[in-house]
């Protein structure tokens, strides 16, 4: 009995070990091929965000386009936490050879004002931009305001009173919903609700909360089932496919802020390499599939250059900085606790 | 009707019966495995159906979704895993049914109440989904508090041993749910200063931690008879007659809370299952039973779990609001071909409605059979020499704990919940508690801030809406029934035979 059992266990360990030796075979392959011409072998992407949200479905979207560019495949690995904390730290401590690079939305213009990170984008090498997700604000189809104007009014004789829902604070959204209050002089009852934007449009929809801030996607289907409508989008122009929509800067109130996505590598990629991932991703970004699902998402589409791209991010800065201290968030730059 | 035989046509093409069957096995397997959700494979899959029809990609992703449900429970009888959250109830009955030598039919009974609650939840959105959508709009954060005051009366049906160390359990779970940003000032709390932490504990570590590992530990350090188990009833994966009417009313009840919940947004499965349970063991003459292997405690939790789906789907479809993370995920299936959930869609894509209707009717079948299946063949696994098997779980626990979040990080906070639980058991507390505070109390504490700065901080906001005061008063129900039956049958019946026969 005790013998035929070992027998077995012997022949178990064996094939482990073959399994072993078998899985561990790609990172010899790597040894090997790591002096060809960039790229040679997979490159990985970071993501901080959950597959199915925005930002994913924007990488399921780019990637193979792009990797047909780069002729190499593109491994997307999502690092889930804290808004993109933990993908960030990640990409930030990873070797710049260019097999290693990340997404990241505007949080990366967040984290180092609220303290959750101490670097921000100048930690990385931003080489393009994708596309942006502008704020909206919204109100239940038969609210009594016909425009952000009558609703600011209403919000400036009834301070603290009427009830916007909003996503977490220190959430990109949420800060958009700070920005305008600070530019109407106004402020609202901000009640919070966990998560994206989408649980807040939901209780506005079932008329729990006056208003709610969401992007145009996260709105688009209870605008579509005539819930609810948006009083004002927070983009510099109007959206090219719901041009209907008027935007809050042409209402006189000037807010233009949206959530953007960036790609980035580690500091320390050589310029050459960034100019190649450069390349294959505008490529990508300029084809019909792309733009089709932009459209789709109800995004916008946006081109920046590695140079204009590090430009944008540092007026990003700016602004996100203002907000978050006028907004009297904890502001620990720099600080460690 | 054109439309129906239409949509009929659609379905019932070869490739698409098939499309549906890989989407249930999917689901099945993923479910059952631990860490990876049904909802992780659907998020995966989700671009691969962009190159496909709206029709073709719908039906392998709705046939994951109630799959991956299902799946959870094969691992939460056989090994006390629960392969997902919706499956943590099941644990409770399904696994001590399984540690008698039942495990066949165990998971035959999960895959029937499944299959009956997967049924009615469908039948609902097919007829009364206006009315429930409507229904579930009225849900603002006063009546999910209130909802989730409910949910954590449980306790005293899932801490049957002891409601002391139930209590206690409860309340670490509570205080396990407070890692993190809080909902209100995004002020962290508990996290140590770690990054890892700063969005909450994660779910799935913390599952394959509290049940999975600290089973593990538990079998290695215990006595090793207790491995040897009986394959008795290996041949009967189709409940008994008696089992099914035993169960009959749990699994309608289980069916229409699964569904009024699945309907409401931001609920979900797993508080379906886990309100099904409670009031299942608090209505029934001798809670004292449950969480030894009754049927009923695997009856309750898997068919609301499953009539969930049904529920989830009628916001969706409806009025284009996505009520759960599946739901959120699906709306991507949709738009990615320009048609929109929401009314519009019952006039623009009647016949694309249709196949969605009678596609989940096929794809409810098609996990049923792969439930029976498993219920024939997955005991065999505990035939397996442990030697083999014990190893074979932990590196699937390591493995699922990891790829939650993909975060190595992960494996080390399932060892140490693993071995927090194992002596925790050896001191008698039991786990399931921390579970149920874990997902409750953060929704209470989120709906009962969000309330009271909705009121201006007046409390009588959840006693003057009427849903929220129809929870308020079911709590009280369901806490005092016991005790009040109780009283009710001394009173009457003085004579302690009659009694014995209640």
């Amino acid at each position: 009995m005790n013998a035929r059992i070992s027998g077995r266990n012997r022949k178990f360990f064996w094939a482990l070990l073959l399994a072993g030796i078998l899985v561990s075979l790609p990172v010899f392959d790597e040894c090997w091929a790591q002096k060809d011409a960039y790229p040679s072998r997979p490159i990985t992407l970071l993501t901080g965000w959950a597959a199915g949200g925005g930002t994913s479905l924007v990488l399921s979207i780019i990637t193979p386009l792009a990797e047909r560019q780069l002729k190499q495949q593109i491994v997307i690995s999502t690092k889930e936490g804290g808004s993109g904390a933990i993908s960030l730290t990640t990409l930030k401590r990873a070797k710049p050879d260019g097999y290693t690079i990340g997404i990241t939305t505007s949080a990366i213009n967040v984290h180092k004002f609220l303290g959750t990170l101490d670097f921000g984008y100048e930690a990385f090498e931003p080489f393009i931009a994708l596309n942006s997700d502008p704020g909206g604000i919204n109100v239940k189809i038969d609210a009594p305001w016909k425009n952000l104007k009558e609703f600011i009014e209403h919000a400036r004789k009834n301070p603290e009173k009427v009830s916007v829902a909003g996503s977490n604070p220190g959430s990109v959204t949420r800060l958009e919903l700070h920005r305008l209050e600070q530019a109407a002089g106004v402020l609202f009852n901000v009640i919070s609700f966990k998560g994206a934007a989408g649980p807040g449009v939901t209780s506005l929809a079932g008329g729990h909360v006056d208003a709610a801030i969401a992007t145009p996607l996260e709105s688009k289907a209870l605008r579509e089932a005539g819930k609810v409508r948006m009083l004002g989008v927070m983009s510099e122009e109007r959206l090219p496919h719901e041009s209907q929509i008027p935007t809050c800067k042409e209402q006189g109130f000037d807010v233009v802020m949206a959530t953007h996505r960036v790609l980035l590598a580690p500091k320390g990629t050589p310029p050459a390499i960034l100019k190649i991932l450069h390349e294959a991703f505008k490529k990508a970004a300029e084809s019909k599939e792309y733009d089709n699902f932009v459209k789709s998402q109800a995004s916008l589409k946006m081109y920046l250059t590695a140079e204009q791209t590090k430009e944008f991010l540092a007026k990003q800065d700016v602004l996100f900085k203002e907000v978050i201290e006028k907004a009297g968030l904890k502001l620990e730059k720099g600080k460690k606790k | 009707m054109d439309v129906l035989f239409n949509a009929m046509g659609q379905v019932f093409q070869p490739h698409m019966v098939l499309i549906i069957l890989l989407g249930n096995f999917i689901g099945v397997v993923v479910g059952a495995l631990p860490g990876i959700t049904g909802s992780m494979a659907i998020a995966i899959l989700l671009p691969l159906t962009f190159s496909m029809s709206a029709a073709e990609g719908l039906m392998l992703l709705l046939g994951i979704y109630p799959g991956g449900i299902f799946g959870g429970s094969i691992a939460a009888i056989l090994l006390n895993l629960p392969g997902d959250p919706p499956a943590v109830m099941t644990t409770l009955d399904g696994y001590p049914m399984a540690q008698k030598g039942e495990a066949g039919r165990a998971i035959g009974l999960s895959t029937t109440a499944s299959l009956i609650g997967s049924l009615f939840g469908v039948l609902c959105l097919i007829v009364i989904a206006p009315m429930l959508a409507k229904f579930a709009l009225s849900f603002g954060p006063p009546e999910f508090f209130t909802l989730c005051v409910f949910g954590l009366s449980s306790i005293a049906a899932v801490a049957t041993k002891d409601l002391l160390t139930g209590f206690v359990a409860c309340c670490l779970g509570l205080l396990l749910g407070e890692v993190g940003m809080d909902p209100v000032f995004s002020v962290q709390r508990f996290t140590f200063g770690q990054v890892e932490l700063q969005s909450g504990i994660p779910f799935g570590p913390l599952i394959i931690g509290l049940f999975g590992l600290a089973e593990l530990f538990r079998q290695t350090l215990g006595p090793l008879e207790k491995l040897e188990l009986r394959m008795k009833q290996i041949r009967k994966v189709f409940p008994s007659w008696e089992d099914m009417k035993k169960c009959s009313t749990v699994m309608l009840r289980g069916s229409i809370i699964g569904t009024i919940i699945g309907a409401l947004p931001g609920a979900g499965a797993t508080i379906a299952a886990i309100i099904s349970y409670n009031v299942t063991a608090g209505m029934d003459k001798d809670p004292k039973r449950f969480g030894t292997g009754v049927p009923e405690g695997i009856a309750a939790p898997e068919s609301a779990n499953n009539a969930s789906v049904g529920g989830a789907l009628i916001p969706l479809l409806t009025l284009g609001i996505p009520g759960s993370t599946i739901t959120a995920i699906l709306i991507g299936a949709f738009m990615v071909h320009d048609i929109y959930p929401g009314p519009l869609l019952f006039v623009k894509h009647l016949d694309l409605v249709y196949v969605i209707f009678i596609g989940l009717i096929v794809a409810s079948f098609g996990f049923a059979l792969f439930g029976f299946l498993s219920a024939r063949f997955g005991p065999l696994v505990l035939k397996a020499p442990p030697g083999v098997i014990i190893p074979m779980i932990a590196i699937f626990c390591l493995v699922g704990a990891y790829s939650a979040r993909e975060n190595v990080w992960d494996i080390g906070l399932a060892v140490f919940f693993g071995v927090a639980a194992y002596f925790m058991g050896e001191f008698g507390i039991s786990t399931p508690p921390i579970i149920l505070g874990y997902v409750l109390g953060p929704l209470v504490e989120e709906n009962f801030r969000s309330s009271l700065k909705l009121s201006g901080g007046d409390p009588s906001i959840f006693v003057t809406r009427p849903i929220s005061l129809v929870c308020l008063l079911l709590t009280v129900v369901i806490l005092f029934y016991p005790v009040w039956r109780k009283r009710l049958s001394k009173g009457i019946l003085s004579d302690r035979g009659a009694m014995d026969k209640l």
